[in-house]
């Protein structure tokens, strides 16, 4: 908050923070800073809280049993396929 | 020939077991994604099909103990550009200017302020699920497949690297870009759902 450029060089480094690519040198320098900036440890959270809702909300389904089911009869069934099909 | 007939028509029965149960493990993780990138049920049931009668005629060449799940999502990744090849290879042209990093927290931010209220990321909650989904699914298909992977399966840059066959570098910037196509797209929605529209008391 005090320091712009801090604030400036804490975003830059959003995403691979929230991606988990960052050192945890690295890490800790955004930490520190998030505990010491209401605001950029605000817009860190909305973030966050975005992908999650990609993940727990937007890619729901489960394949149907059926699919399950015929996948595992081809693949069982398939050798007749690989003679016929050849290499590659 | 002959000869390499037998070969490729033989896994041993363990394989085939190994095959079987390992690899099916990832049927749920693989059905969803296809579904996100082919657009519906039944063009998603058969790319993961094709998916697992591919891995299943490769899996002599799978490495046991190396990434079973990056395995299958390299090989559904390829038969999807194979099968979708004309999308897939036409990035289309998009209107970002670099100054709209973190379109939606901004947008929402001014218009919470105007309200004397902040944005709370609790209220993205308000979103309906059809919405995130047509917004994910609106995004041209690399950006669309490195959100999925990231955000949605958890792989790591290098991981998407290797099933997208790009460099790191192109994988965070399709990622950055990706994410910020979804949150212009998503604007709309989270105003719609009346969120930082004041509702919020105290």
């Amino acid at each position: 908050m005090n320091d712009h450029r801090r604030c400036q060089e804490t975003v830059a480094k959003l995403q691979t923070f929230l991606d988990r690519e960052l050192s945890t040198d690295e890490v800790g320098v955004v930490r520190f800073h998030l505990d010491n900036c209401p605001p950029c440890e605000h817009l860190f959270r909305f973030e966050d809280h975005l992908r999650r809702l990609v993940k727990i909300r937007a890619c729901t389904e489960n394949a149907p049993s059926s699919l399950r089911e015929q996948i595992l009869a081809r693949v069982r069934t398939s050798d007749l396929n690989r003679l016929t099909e050849g290499p590659r | 020939m002959r000869v390499e007939r037998r070969e490729l028509a033989t896994l041993t029965a363990e394989q085939q077991t190994a095959f079987e149960q390992d690899s099916m493990q990832h049927l749920d993780a693989l059905y969803r994604t296809a579904l996100r990138m082919t657009r519906n049920p039944e063009d998603a049931e058969d790319l993961v099909q094709e998916t697992y009668l591919r891995a299943y005629r490769f899996f002599d060449k799978y490495q046991p103990g190396t990434n079973l799940r990056a395995w299958l999502f390299k090989i559904l990744t390829n038969a999807y550009i194979n099968r979708y090849r004309k999308q897939a290879t036409q990035p289309r042209v998009d209107s970002l200017d670099g100054t709209e990093e973190f379109a939606l927290y901004h947008q929402l931010d001014v218009e919470a302020a105007a309200h004397g209220k902040s944005v709370e990321a609790q209220a993205l909650d308000n979103i309906a699920e059809a919405d995130i989904k047509h917004a994910i699914e609106a995004l041209p298909v690399q950006f669309r497949m490195a959100v999925l992977l990231a955000d949605v399966e958890g792989f790591s840059y290098n991981d998407i690297a290797e099933i997208t066959g790009v460099k790191k570098g192109t994988v965070m910037s399709r990622l950055f870009r990706g994410r910020r196509l979804l949150q212009k797209a998503l604007v709309d929605q989270a105003r719609a759902a009346g969120f930082a529209a004041g509702t919020r008391a105290s």
